[in-house]
């Protein structure tokens, strides 16, 4: 890896959000920093090139989540019924 | 019928002759969005501004609409394959304002449910699956929540409110 300056991350994490990463750069055979280099950070690119691009990028389970909740829409609640009442001029 | 606001007041498409320079909501960001952002980014066809006008044809709040998508690429199999593509449009409702002076009057609500009212109209010819609320701060969030918007799994200062929810807030 070629930097020219470097600088210390910290995150607070969950125990088991911590050994799944740390399982996952074993499995890559490098470091934390350089799995966060080589996965985290081209992710995080993503994510901001897609908001300037007005996309919404979510992780699959996120994904899931909200199309779940999609497909199955509330009906109105009261104060929804009540901020609708005055979008049609009713009140 | 259209949204009720206090006599004299009106909504207009933000243009180079409303004075946007004095418009002092109490948070910087929106003020600033307001001043010097909101006119470019109408030009560029990529945000709508619409200003709510006093009578003396001061500015005393505004909300900016963008179109965007979202990305469902990674929706389990037998999702996915019912749709012809994963990139499905939202509309955004990016920024909402009200002047300092003018708050606490319940105008914020009123310019709230011009916003949606807007976005049911665009939905009758341009289709989009969800209404995104960009929410700056607590306070914003705040607000939003008092009309049951949900959170976006994941962003905790996005909420969103379903087409079909808000087809029934303007029809029934």
């Amino acid at each position: 890896m070629t930097t020219t300056t470097s600088t210390t991350l910290q995150a607070r994490l969950d125990p088991a959000s911590k050994k799944v990463i740390k399982q996952a750069a074993e499995q890559r055979h490098i470091g934390i920093s350089d799995y966060v280099r080589l996965v985290l950070v081209p992710l995080a690119k993503k994510e901001v090139a897609s908001a300037e691009h007005q996309v919404l990028q979510l992780s699959a389970p996120e994904q899931e989540e909200f199309w779940n909740a999609l497909q199955a829409p509330s009906r109105p609640t009261k104060a929804q019924r009540r901020l609708g009442k005055i979008m049609q001029g009713k009140q | 019928m259209a949204v009720i606001f206090p006599k004299g007041f009106k909504v207009e498409q933000l243009t180079k002759a409303h004075p946007r320079s004095k418009f002092s909501s109490g948070e910087s960001a929106v003020d600033e969005w307001l001043k010097k952002r909101a006119r470019q980014v109408q030009d560029k066809r990529l945000s709508v501004t619409r200003v709510l006008l006093a009578d003396t044809g001061k500015i005393t709040g505004y909300y900016t609409l963008a179109m965007g998508q979202v990305n469902f690429d990674e929706l389990p199999a037998e999702e996915t394959k019912k749709l012809p593509h994963t990139l499905l449009p939202i509309i955004t409702l990016a920024w909402l304002g009200i002047e300092k002076e003018y708050q606490g009057q319940g105008l914020g609500e009123r310019l709230l449910a011009q916003a949606l009212s807007d976005c049911h109209t665009t939905g009758q010819m341009m289709p989009y699956i969800a209404v995104i609320l960009d929410c700056l701060n607590d306070k914003a969030k705040e607000f939003y929540l008092r009309y049951d918007f949900q959170q976006v799994a994941g962003y905790p200062m996005k909420l969103f409110l379903p087409w079909q929810t808000l087809d029934k807030m303007m029809t029934k």
